[in-house]
């Protein structure tokens, strides 16, 4: 009986915990984050971007340095952002080999992913939001769709003969 | 054969190849490109001269919608917050106003051009006024003519003083003809076109020297009664279009006046406007001094002592004077009544004193009145002449009346009965 009665208390007791917790986390789901268009930023002097319409702002010292194995490469060129649907950023820019994915936090954009796109550097890539796929194109017929983790379509070169 | 297939394998592969590069256009690029262009036209509506030219805008306009128009769900987010169809519709309200501005430039050219050299050929006719009036005032100064001769030349003088008014203030009228009543409503644009017009005829300095002439010519010359009411009317008229275009002249910032404070580039070396605000004060007081002056004359050349006189006011206390004088020692009067006051001030002066300026016309009747209480015998004369006209036409009418009575018939004359 004793048994019985703690054994329901304690159930209550879970159950009210269980019930304040799914009270204080209020989801919105289906959001979309994706930008209509890229955003072509400019790097400052001081290695940094930032952008008026977005309000978005950060270093690119670490992208340079990851990249080029030079922290300050990236000075007085642009750089590509664009977020897609699910809120990923995706970098990249002229003479990138690779296209960098973040995911906010706190202050801070984490790396979660490196796609690499291009054995001898991009020439003049452009970020198109294709959702729910990010696009990236470059000269000629270069084209890849991406998510945040890998490239999910690769359209051939036709000069390469379908590589 | 091979070369025909080897064609066409490479046609097939270049639209392809062109397909795909189609496909592959930047967001981004599309973006900038609507901006781009948006801008190339905006700025081409902009620096348009010509309503044709402005006719291909709509071209090109109509040009950049087709082109984007499947775009525009695109663009409407890329622009935020701007759309396609509101930025389109932007640019085509922009251009309707440029058009709109234009065209009534374009229409108004036409008048303008007509009206400027309808001003070139006044400036012309001022200068020939001016050579006739410097040739007039040489032979006025010098002429030892007889007296007709000198009323010729003064006559033809005051002329072409008038003439040379009327035809400064046409000028005047030709400048701000095209433009608003109301100066202070003026553009900038319009208001330097209107300076720079009147800079370049020097319409102050022909203004001011309208002033100086008639200010001169009162000086050179001894006038009648009758002739100082036009000049008086002339003064009060070219006092009044002056003070109005002094107003206008203003507003444009044309002349600098010490008052406002704003300065010109004629303020320094041509005729300030204070200066031909003087040379009127001059001119009124040359003219007032010229009438009161002559007027004394009119009783001195007759040897009525009268006390001396050089405004209304002193004036009329001088003619009440004499008449109350007059009563109280009862001297005979009738020069003073019948040649002077009679046959010279109110024949002659009349029109010049019962103006507002002067006498003004309560006063002068009030004066005339008390004249004519001098003035008895006229009155008793009158009287008479009256009763004896009354009678000549009584008299012809009993006549009349008397001739027009039937006579009675005779009766037949009797005849001596025989014996």
């Amino acid at each position: 009986m004793q048994t019985l009665r703690t054994l329901s208390n304690f159930l209550f007791v879970a159950s009210l915990a269980f019930l304040i917790a799914a009270c204080s986390s209020l989801r919105l789901e289906e959001v979309d984050y994706g930008w209509p268009v890229e955003t072509v930023l400019k790097v400052d002097q001081d290695n940094k971007v930032s952008d008026g319409r977005y309000a978005i702002a950060f270093t690119v010292s670490p992208i340079a340095q990851e990249e080029f194995n030079d922290p300050f490469a990236l000075a007085g060129h642009q750089l590509r952002l664009l977020r897609n649907s699910d809120g990923f950023y995706f970098v990249t820019g002229t003479g990138f080999k690779n296209v960098y994915v973040f995911e906010p936090g706190p202050k801070e954009l984490r790396l979660t992913n490196k796609i690499v796109v291009s054995q001898e550097g991009l020439k003049h890539p452009a970020l198109n939001l294709r959702s729910p796929y990010v696009e990236l194109i470059d000269d000629g017929n270069f084209r890849i769709q991406m998510t945040n983790d890998d490239i999910v379509e690769d359209s051939t070169r036709l000069a390469e003969g379908g590589k | 054969m091979k070369t025909n297939i080897k064609a066409i394998i490479l046609t097939i592969t270049l639209c392809v190849v062109w397909s795909q590069a189609l496909a592959q256009q930047s967001d981004y690029a599309v973006k900038t490109n609507f901006r781009t262009e948006y801008d190339r036209i905006k700025k081409s509506i902009d620096e348009s001269r010509s309503t044709a030219e402005l006719e291909a805008m709509v071209e090109k306009i109509n040009s950049l919608e087709s082109q984007y128009s499947a775009k525009s769900p695109f663009l409407d987010k890329a622009l935020y917050p701007e759309t396609f169809s509101g930025m389109l519709s932007d640019l085509r309200f922009h251009h309707a106003l440029v058009h709109e501005r234009i065209f009534l430039i374009q229409d108004q050219v036409g008048r303008i051009s007509e009206l400027e050299t309808k001003m070139a050929e006044l400036a012309t006719s001022l200068e020939t006024l001016n050579e006739e009036r410097t040739r007039l005032f040489a032979e006025l100064k010098s002429t030892k003519q007889s007296l007709a001769s000198l009323q010729n030349v003064v006559k033809r003088l005051s002329n072409n003083l008038l003439a040379k008014d009327r035809l400064i203030f046409a000028l005047i009228d030709s400048i701000f003809l095209p433009y608003s009543a109301d100066a202070t409503q003026l553009s900038e644009v319009q208001k330097t076109a209107i300076s720079g017009k009147l800079e370049k005829t020097n319409v102050v300095e022909h203004i001011y020297d309208i002033a100086s002439d008639n200010v001169r010519f009162l000086g050179m010359t001894q006038l009648g009664g009758k002739d100082y009411s036009s000049l008086f009317d002339h003064y009060y008229q070219f006092a009044t279009r002056w003070m109005g275009l002094r107003d206008k002249i203003s507003a444009i910032g044309l002349i600098g006046d010490g008052k406002s404070g704003k300065g010109t580039a004629n303020a320094e070396e041509g005729i300030a406007a204070t200066q031909v605000d003087s040379a009127l004060l001059e001119w009124q007081a040359k003219l007032h001094t010229a009438v009161w002056s002559a007027l004394a004359n009119e009783f001195s050349s007759q040897g009525v002592e009268v006390i001396p006189f050089d405004n209304a006011q002193s004036f009329s206390e001088s003619i009440r004077e004499y008449v109350q004088a007059a009563k109280v020692t009862g001297e005979d009067t009738k020069t003073f009544v019948k040649d002077v006051w009679i046959d010279r001030v109110d024949k002659e002066w009349r029109d010049v004193l019962i103006k507002d300026s002067m006498l003004g016309r309560t006063e002068y009747a009030s004066l005339d009145k008390l004249v004519g209480e001098l003035e008895g015998d006229r009155f008793d004369w009158m009287i008479v002449l009256y009763a004896v006209l009354v009678l000549g036409v009584g008299l012809m009418g009993w006549r009349i009346a008397v001739s027009r009575k039937p006579k009675p018939e005779q009766a037949p004359l009797a005849t001596k009965p025989q014996s």
